[in-house]
């Protein structure tokens, strides 16, 4: 293993169905201690990146996870990688003290009694069935499973969607406070960038199947800058080719990409976008390309 | 090992509504009616007889219906026979008591293992037991095992239980009287060997109809809808095409040898012996090969599985 030392390694993965590409060629890296923003509208390849991880879908291309290829022997790679999809793939008949006993049962990482004391911060009962519980507690108890069991990689897909904005916020906070030990990697995919942005080591943008960003997130500055160009300037900043612009106060805010902060120190005030202007920027980039 | 013992656990607890709610109550149902044939009178003993005797008996019914005590004059009856005939007449009534559970047991078989690798993928739980290091031979290894070897150990003890109560209830009406509960009942009855004669047709059974619950966790593990009509609609599609193309019905019947319980067996030999004497057939190993086949399918399938 050449790259034993990441713990996922995508190269030149594609996925059709039909001749609809979900994927075409998607690569990049999780390194340990990472954590992944997989960034995209609706339909982008979110989903399927992560399953394919998961080792829950076929695709063409190369794949490793902690060294194995997850299309065989997924049940090896799920003892060091837990997984959430958004609300609702817990079982309604499930009762929470049997999940327990479940998780107990086939997971040799599981902590029982981490899971017991998370769970009693919360108002679910071990009595109850998951039928009985509202979804932000569904995603409580999901989260208290999850987070009980020591892993090299922690896998959430869209996992605060349709949870009221309480849930989500501290959903969120537990994922960072009582979990994230900078030993475990977490992939988290979203087309809520604001939500994450905080927490994020990078960031992945996805679009139509395709990589559309890839960068880590104290490097953003050096890649990108957005600029607030008065109207006098703006031929000077247009031939600089910005990725986007927008009206803005009645000047124009321009995102740059490679442009030495140099040259475009002159045309205006300079920061760095924040990631949600710069998934606007490259999104509307990639539509009027195609 | 330890992992299969919780995958079986957590088969009841999906489905403990047909395994075990199911089973109680019709073994509770017919224990009632068994209570009430101990106190009842003759005039209602006709509903009661039916459960206990073979229609072979209809004139033992009659007889009944102008004598006293129910248990009483069955034992009476017996007493009176040859240890032949009480020994048939035992085993056709332990064999109608022991029909409701095992007739049902079939039907539940059948669809849990239909919906055993279906439904999870129905209601998108299958992403929360793929994220567990659980592998997919492993998964359906255990609803085989549930299905084939658990399930029908718990109905065969409600039929149990409602035979033993049956013997005992006729040995209380022994007492008082010089009548032998053990010569006229519990000897010919020979629960023990009948028990373990049972649970031999059923591990039987289940190897025989291996093709038949291979091909339901196959349809189960492949189907995007309606897993019934296509579980049922491809066998009925290629006995039809076999009767209408060839001049045959070789496969059809191969595949309803393989699915009706004991249909194939000569009716007038005793069943189990009659069973046992095809386990080293070819018809057997041509069972086998298939079903370890489709099992093998399913698996394979399990592995592709998504949500639906």
């Amino acid at each position: 293993m050449s790259d034993a030392t990441n713990i996922v390694e995508v190269r030149d993965v594609s996925k059709h169905y039909g001749d609809f590409a979900a994927l075409s060629d998607v690569r990049f890296t999780i390194e340990p201690g990472s954590i992944v923003g997989l960034i995209g509208p609706n339909g982008a390849g979110k989903t399927t990146t992560l399953k394919a991880i998961l080792g829950l879908t076929d695709f063409d291309g190369e794949m490793t996870v902690l060294g194995r290829d997850p299309r065989k022997g997924r049940h090896k790679v799920m003892e060091r990688v837990c997984f959430i999809a958004d609300v609702g793939v817990l079982p309604r008949w499930l009762r929470v003290s049997d999940a327990l006993d479940y998780i107990e049962g086939v997971h040799p990482k599981f902590n029982r009694a981490k899971a017991e004391a998370m769970l009693a911060d919360t108002k679910i009962s071990s009595r109850h069935k998951v039928k009985q519980l509202s979804k932000g507690m569904v995603t409580q108890l999901h989260l208290a499973l999850v987070m009980a069991i020591e892993v090299d990689l922690l896998v959430l897909d869209e996992p605060t969607l349709g949870l009221d904005i309480l849930y989500r916020k501290s959903f969120y906070e537990n994922l960072l406070n009582d979990y994230f030990d900078h030993e475990t990697s977490i992939v988290i995919s979203t087309h809520q960038v604001e939500e994450i942005e905080s927490l994020l080591t990078h960031l992945l943008f996805i679009n139509q199947g395709r990589i559309v960003l890839d960068c880590a997130m104290d490097e953003l500055d050096q890649v990108y800058s957005e600029v607030l160009v008065s109207p006098e300037q703006l031929s000077s900043a247009t031939a600089l080719n910005p990725i986007h612009s927008r009206d803005m106060l009645g000047q124009k805010a321009m995102i740059f990409e490679n442009v030495p902060r140099g040259e475009l120190a002159e045309l205006g005030e300079l920061h760095t976008p924040s990631v949600a202007d710069l998934f606007v920027a490259k999104m509307q980039r990639q539509r009027e390309a195609s | 090992m330890k992992q299969l013992m919780v995958l079986v656990r957590r088969e009841f607890w999906e489905n403990r509504s047909i395994f075990v709610v199911l089973p109680a109550v019709i073994t509770g149902f017919f224990l009632l009616i068994l209570l009430l044939g101990a106190v009842a009178s003759p005039g209602d003993a006709m509903t009661v007889t039916i459960d206990v005797q073979s229609d072979e008996e209809v004139e033992f019914l009659d007889d009944l219906l102008v004598s006293g005590h129910l248990y009483h004059y069955a034992l009476m009856q017996l007493d009176a026979r040859t240890m032949v005939e009480r020994t048939m007449y035992i085993n056709a009534a332990m064999q109608s008591l022991s029909a409701p559970l095992l007739f049902s047991l079939w039907f539940v078989i059948f669809f849990y293992l239909l919906g055993s690798l279906y439904d999870d993928r129905k209601d998108r739980s299958v992403l929360f037991w793929k994220s567990l290091p659980v592998s997919d031979a492993m998964t359906v290894v255990s609803k085989l095992l549930t299905g084939l070897i658990v399930v029908p150990l718990v109905y065969l003890a409600g039929v149990m239980l409602l035979q033993l109560s049956a013997l005992i209830f006729v040995s209380i009406s022994a007492s008082g009287t010089d009548i032998s509960a053990v010569d006229t009942i519990w000897r010919p009855a020979a629960l023990f060997s009948t028990w373990t004669r049972y649970i031999g047709l059923l591990l039987f059974y289940g190897l025989w109809a291996l093709p038949f619950f291979g091909w339901l966790l196959v349809v189960s593990a492949y189907a995007k809808s309606a897993p019934l009509a296509w579980a049922a609609g491809i066998p009925i599609a290629i006995r039809v095409v076999e009767a209408i193309f060839t001049d045959q019905t070789r496969v059809g019947d191969w595949m309803q040898d393989h699915i009706i319980p004991i249909s194939f067996l000569d009716q007038h030999r005793p069943i189990a012996e009659n069973a046992f004497s095809y386990l080293f057939s070819l018809q057997m190993l041509s069972a086998l090969v298939v079903g370890g086949a489709f099992i093998y399918l399913a698996i394979w399938l399990r592995g592709k599985a998504d949500e639906i």
